[in-house]
Order: C-alpha cells, then structure tokens, then sequence
C-alpha cells in the first residue's frame, strides 16, 4: 500500500513538472487479480495507479515506437527490458524515467485456475503475504506464494537497479533470495533423455494457434518485420504442420538470447497454457552461464550477444 | 534419394540412404578450404551442400533450424578461426551463437551430432575432407532426420 | 437421461458419427475427436477455443499440387464423408455458427469447405446452466438457454440431462440416447428454476444498440487513440473469438510439392492490410482497433442485420492486457453525448 502512494505522488510530480508528456503505469483492471495498463498525462491521472502483484503486464512493451519522453513505472523486470530496449537504440535513454520500486512478485492466474478447477473467482483480495478468494459458493484464503508466477519466485533481481540522476526509485529494497530454485522446471527437464525432452515439447506446443500473443507481450520483440512474418522467403509456413510451430519458437527463442529478462509475460499471455518459458528461460540460463549475460543490469553494458571474448567456450567446435 | 518409410510414413534408413547435409561456408575460409581440396584432388564424400556465406557471423539461427525442417538431415556451418575473419569479429560473435543454438537444440531434443561446427581455413584442404567425413558419419549413425521436419507439403503417402 | 448413460450414448453415436466433443487437457477444455473409449468433459465454464474451429479450422488444406514431369497435378482436399456430431456446444457458440452461415454460406457465394462439413454436422448444445460474470450474451441478442443453431439441446440438471430435439437431425440423435424417460414434474420444475437463474445471472444491459448507432458518429474522434492505446496487436481476441472469420490463403511449398492452405487471420495484425505497394491503410493501432470494433459492431449489423459478438467474454478473459470488449463498448456508447454536445472544456 505505502509504496503504492509513493508511485503515485512520483508520477504527479513528475506530470506536475511536466517532466514527461506521458506515464505509463497500471490501473486496475475488471477481472480479480490483473491490472491493466494505463495512460496518465495528468497529475489527476495519478489516483488510478495501482502497485501490486496484480500488475502482470510488462509495461515496457509500451516503449515500442514511442516518440517523446515517457515515464514508466516499472518493476525490475519491466526496468531491464526498458534499459535493453534503449541499449538497442529503440530511444534515447534520456527520454525515460523509470519510476520504480522492489517488487513481490505478480501473480499467475493460470496457477489460481488450476488450483480452482475452472471454478470462477469472483473477487480476490491480496492482503500481506495472503490472498483471500472468494467464488460463488466458496471463500478461501490462500498464500500469495503459491500463486506467482515462476518467473518472480526464481526472480534474481527482484529490486530494481536503477539510474538515480534520472530514474526514480520510491523505496530502497533489502536483499531478498529467491524462494524457488533458479530455473528449477527447466533443469528437472534436462535431467530426462532427448526423446523424452521431444515427446514434451511436441506435446507443450501442438496446441500453439499461433496467435503470437507471446512474441506480442514481450518488449524485447520489437521487430518491425518480425522473421515469421516474412514473406521472401517465407520462413514460418501457415499450414498448421507441426515443425512451423517449432520453428517460430525455437528461432524467436534464439533472437531473444542474452535479451530476455524472464519477465516471464509470454507464458501469461498465452490462450493455450503453453509454458513459453521453458524455452526463454533456457536461453537465459544458458546465455548467463556461458557469457554472464545479465540483460538491462548495467547501463553501458555491451549485450551478451554483441560482444565475445577470446576465452568463449569452443570444445563444441570440431 | 531420401530413404524408405516406415508404416508410419516416417523416414528410415536403408542400406542405400545417404544423409543430406547442408554445409554453410565462410567465404573467406572454409569455403576457399573445400575449393582448395578440390584443386588437391582431396576426396570428400559428396553428401554436403554447400550455401556460401560472406562469414560464419551471417549465419542466423534461422537457417540452421530451417535446413532441419526442409529436407536436411545434418548442417555443418564452418568458419575462419578465431582471429583470423575477414570481417575481424564475426565468427567470434557466431561462436557465441552457435553454442547457444546448439544447447538449445539439444535440449528440445533435437539429436546431437546433427548441428555441427568447426573452424576450418583456407589452407586446410584436407582438414576440410575430415570435418565432412566426420560429420557424414555422425548423421549417419543418427539416421534420417525426423524431428523438425515439415511434413504437411509434402505428397500424401498412399498407405 | 441419466449422467451415467453419457458414455453409452457416445458409444451408440460413434456408430454412425464422428463425437466431437469438449475435453481436458493441459488444463484447458478443447473440441476433439472422441476416441472409442473417451468421454468428454461435460462440466465446464466454456472451452477456451470456439467450435468454430471444428468448420473453420486454424488452417485447412484447399488442395495439394505436384509438379510431376512438366505438369502441375491438384488433388483436392479430401473431406471426412462420415457425418459428424458437435456435442457439448454453447448456446452462444452455437448462435455464432449462425452467423457464420452468413459468411461462409451466402446467396452468391458457399464456401465449400465449410459447408460441407455445417451439412455433415449435428450440433448438440449444452445449455448454460452457470453463465460467469463475464458472460454478455444477454447484451447482444443471445440467451443462455438460446435455441439458435442448435439440433438437440441438452440441460444439466443435476442428476441427468434434458434432451430437446430442436431440428430434425436432432430427432435422429435422441434413439441413440439410451434409457431416456419423460421428465417428472419436479425435474420439470428444477428446469424452470436453473433457467431463470442462469437467464438473470447473464448481463443484459450493455448499451450495444447505443453504440452501434454512436460508431456512425464518432470515426475522427481521438476517441480511438485512448481505446487502442493498451492494445498489443496479438491476435488473441480474434482467434478466441467465435465470430471472427478472417483468413490468409497461402502456399506451402517443399521442392515440387506443396498446399494451398487456408488459415486464421487477423484484422489487429498490420501486415493484415499490408499492400504490395508498401502503403498501409491502417498502419497504425488506433486504425485497426477503429475497424475491429466497427466490424463486429456497425457494419455487420447493416451487412448481416447481426453484430458479430456472441458475448461469451473469450476476449475478456484472455486479453493479455484486459483490454475489456465491455468497456469499450460502455465508452462508445458514452461518447455520443459528448460528440454531441457544444464544444467545452474537457471533463
């Protein structure tokens, strides 16, 4: 709640002072536990704005061909993606003041519709480390924990590092460990044989329609012609065939590398409960463990992936 | 010659099959190297098809998940050693990119030994004719690719 | 008929049909295909894609072609010629075939595909016994307890399922429902009570006449920007959505073999209206967000005397931004008074 109004007096002043045209923030939303994103250019505006785990957009997919200065009031995630967003030139870094805070986490609502079996909440309120749903004919109260998002419990990051002679940060953070083992899914998965990793991902993505809500929510996707969508060649075919799906996955996972801040809003906003993230995270783990890759953490910073080192692993190579 | 199909419609290996590799080369390097094993009279088996590239950092990901799909059974991508592009970097930013391809191919359970790399220079004719022998007996073993393969434009089997 | 009889009149159908029906998986309830020892899953909400997709597919082979010795050779697509039943469907959903008919199915012009699989096709809907609050049919000319599009209708009360035939290819399902009885008076009444619940629990007063008459006023208005503003372009809301029927027709090629394939498509997508010049007519969000809801909201009713939306709130739920169709339609029908009224200053 605090930093809740701390935000909010942020962005007033920074209206006030006429410091930005624009702050983007969540408000909140019409289902239980999803904030949604709004649009403040007046001090008044201020009073929608909502800090909680209900905020599970990740905002910085707003930067997208943005023009004029912008404030954004991020969590750390959406901060990274920001700052990976400006090192790649999509705007002047000075164009952004971040308006930010440490952040609990953002609640999965596919983890709520699994837990309740489809049954509808009508409400749910988060209280403290709590929430308390309540259904047509039943009222429960449950910890917040179970419900956030992978991406958040295994999150290294969770208080922002941010640029003080222009960002804002509201509240300092103490440090906080993560509660679930750092890619835990991913590495129980490489445990199993190939045939059995495949046998997963055919199954996880037969499903996939298509409907690139995944590539969509994710700021670091900002392609104006994204490869898939190419037509000479035509790399992604339409007829539905299975190897398509594979493809538009395994390569947009693969131009993600050293890019990707686990935001996790791609596994959220896909319609078919795919886990997109089982192969971002990958990317992450992988890029951070060959190349330290830390997206959006320093400022200056060369991308994982723009840069090398004389010493880069090589025993794969004949 | 693609090989026989099982009752599944899916590809075998029969005596006769042969792999098809896909051999993306660096202009500057490997792609002078395998030129150079031909004026030497260097035999190298014949399955690889080569698509030059100014330098091994223009290879996308893209294309080598791509080759998989239409019709490759392996790819070799071959470029200049470190330190010695012509383009000063650009096989040192592909090597990071190529690690990471290859960890997430394997990892989604595509078999390893069908992505291959390998720095191979325009002297080394005959390092040339080993790295593709070395990469046609790898494909070989795995058999004929079945993952990632499109299937749907290809002719309906009768069964 | 009793809940337990489900599996025997699946296994009687089966005879002669293929059952399509809702099942879990993955967490999410999907039409398929019932083998010969599944049974569906008759107690959900709604299924996270539309039937539609059992007519309409995500992508439908047209025909193959082969370019054999200097000759391009076209086998037509082959359709499955045992006729079908499409069990467990929404009255909105059903409502939403309706409408497609009049796409797909018009004086001019009858999409072959489709048709042939609406003719093959027994729709049994299920009606809606527990509408969630996000459920709007009520709103935009449907009812929970709809009749439109469906052949037989069934209704869960509780213990076992009431059996409407509607159509005469429901009539031809009912034999194959085993130890179905007339109702009782209390199951009659128990009927009664859950349809004027379910009829209330629905919304009914979202303002759509108002903004269908307000859409022909207000196209210039900066109005759009802020509507389309929070949109991401992803296309969820037109794949989830049981009237939506835009598609790509494209080619898939492998060496001298290849497909024509219909597929989804979508209006939020820019390269939807991508010339080959380069020139876009709606090249940005707000045009396309403008064209969405005029679509399903203005031109449809002047085209198809219809607006385009079912209410069945797909879009609501699974918005990755909460982009919420109500709201927008609640501001549309708002912004009249505003267009309207002398200029002021803004409130």
């Amino acid at each position: 709640m605090i930093i809740q109004d701390k935000i909010r007096e942020a962005v007033r002043s920074l209206l006030r002072e006429k410091r930005v045209d624009l702050v983007i923030a969540h408000e909140m939303g019409t289902l239980p536990l999803r904030a949604t994103p709004c649009f403040a250019t007046e001090p008044g505006d201020a009073e929608r704005i909502v800090w909680d785990p209900s905020c599970s957009v990740n905002l910085a997919a707003f930067l997208q061909n943005r023009k004029g200065k912008v404030g954004l009031v991020a969590k750390s995630c959406e901060a990274r993606a920001a700052l990976v967003m400006a090192a790649e030139h999509q705007f002047p870094r000075e164009n952004l003041v971040i308006l930010s805070a440490p952040c609990q986490g953002v609640v999965d609502v596919k983890k709520v519709q699994r837990r309740f079996g489809g049954r509808e909440i009508l409400a749910a309120k988060i209280e403290g480390d709590k929430i308390i749903f309540k259904g047509k004919d039943f009222q429960e109260s449950l910890p917040l924990t179970q419900f956030l998002c992978d991406s958040c419990l295994e999150c290294r990051h969770p208080n922002p590092v941010l640029n003080p002679s222009r960002d804002v940060l509201v509240e300092e953070g103490s440090p906080v460990a993560p509660t679930q083992a750092d890619a835990a899914k991913i590495i129980e998965l490489e445990k199993k044989t190939p045939d059995e990793r495949w046998s997963y991902f055919v199954d996880q993505f037969k499903d996939c329609i298509g409907c690139n809500a995944c590539r969509e929510v994710c700021p670091i996707c900002y392609c104006n012609e994204c490869f898939a969508d190419q037509t000479a060649p035509r790399w992604v075919g339409k007829s539905g065939d299975a190897s398509d799906v594979l493809v538009f996955h395994l390569v947009r996972t693969l131009h993600m590398a050293g890019r990707c801040v686990d935001c996790g809003a791609c596994s959220r906003a896909c319609p078919m409960n795919i886990d997109v993230r089982m192969l971002t995270k990958k990317m992450e783990k992988d890029a951070r463990e060959l190349f330290a890759a830390d997206p959006g953490m320093k400022e200056g910073e060369a991308e994982a992936l723009a840069t090398f080192s004389e010493k880069d692993p090589q025993e794969f190579i004949m | 010659m693609t090989g026989a199909a099982d009752h599944t419609g899916e590809p075998v290996a029969t005596a006769a099959w042969e792999p098809k590799i896909v051999a993306f080369l660096c202009n500057w390097c490997s792609y002078a190297g395998a030129d150079l094993a031909g004026t030497s009279r260097i035999q190298y088996l014949p399955n690889i098809r080569v698509i030059r590239v100014p330098c091994s950092g223009r290879v996308d990901p893209l294309f080598i998940v791509k080759a998989l799909q239409i019709g490759a059974d392996g790819v070799l991508v071959a470029g200049c050693h470190p330190g010695d592009c012509h383009y000063i970097s650009g096989n040192l930013l592909a090597r990071r990119r190529f690690a990471l391809l290859k960890r997430l191919l394997e990892y989604v359970g595509v078999e390893e030994g069908r992505v291959n790399f390998a720095w191979v220079s325009a002297s080394e004719g005959g390092k040339f004719s080993d790295v593709v022998g070395e990469v046609v007996a790898r494909v070989k073993a795995l058999g004929p690719a079945r993952r990632l393969i499109a299937r749907t434009s290809k002719p309906e089997e009768s069964s | 008929m009793d809940k337990g009889s489900i599996s025997d009149f699946i296994r009687n159908l089966q005879k002669q049909y293929t059952v399509v029906a809702p099942v879990r998986r993955r967490d999410l309830i999907l039409f398929d295909e019932l083998g010969s020892s599944d049974t569906p899953t008759l107690e959900f909400a709604n299924s996270k894609l539309p039937p539609k997709g059992f007519f309409f597919p995500r992508s439908e082979t047209l025909f193959r072609f082969s370019a054999k010795s200097g000759k391009m050779e076209l086998t037509p697509a082959q359709t499955k010629s045992k006729p079908a039943v499409l069990m467990g469907v929404r009255p909105c959903d059903a409502r939403s075939l309706v409408l497609l008919d009049k796409v797909f199915m018009t004086e001019k012009y009858t999409d072959t595909p489709y048709s042939r699989k609406r003719a093959n096709t027994t729709v049994v809907g299920m009606a809606c016994t527990d509408p969630r609050t996000t459920c709007f049919c009520g709103s935009v000319g449907g009812d929970p307890f709809d009749a439109s599009g469906i052949d037989l209708l069934m209704t869960d009360v509780g213990h076992g399922y009431f059996m409407e035939a509607l159509t005469q290819k429901g009539e031809k399902l009912l034999p194959h429902a085993p130890k179905t009885r007339s109702p009782t008076r209390e199951e009659l009444q128990k009927q009664g009570w859950i349809k004027s619940k379910a009829r209330a629990a629905v919304e009914r007063e979202l303002p759509v006449e108002q903004a269908e008459t307000n859409l022909e006023n207000i196209y210039e208005d900066d109005f759009w920007d802020r509507v389309a503003a929070k949109c991401l372009g992803c296309g969820v809301c037109t794949y989830l959505c049981p009237t939506c029927h835009c598609f790509d027709i494209t080619d898939d090629i492998l060496d001298s073999n290849g497909v024509r394939v219909r597929s989804w498509d979508s209006c939020v997508y820019p390269l939807f209206t991508l010339q080959a010049s380069g020139h876009n007519p709606r090249k940005s969000g707000k045009e396309r967000m403008r064209q969405r809801v005029m679509h399903k909201f203005n031109y449809t009713v002047k085209n198809n005397d219809a607006a385009f939306c079912v209410g069945c709130g797909r879009c609501v739920q699974d918005c990755p931004v909460n982009l919420d169709i109500r709201e927008v339609i609640k501001a549309v029908a708002s912004q009249r008074r505003a267009a309207l009224q002398p200029k002021e200053a803004p409130t």
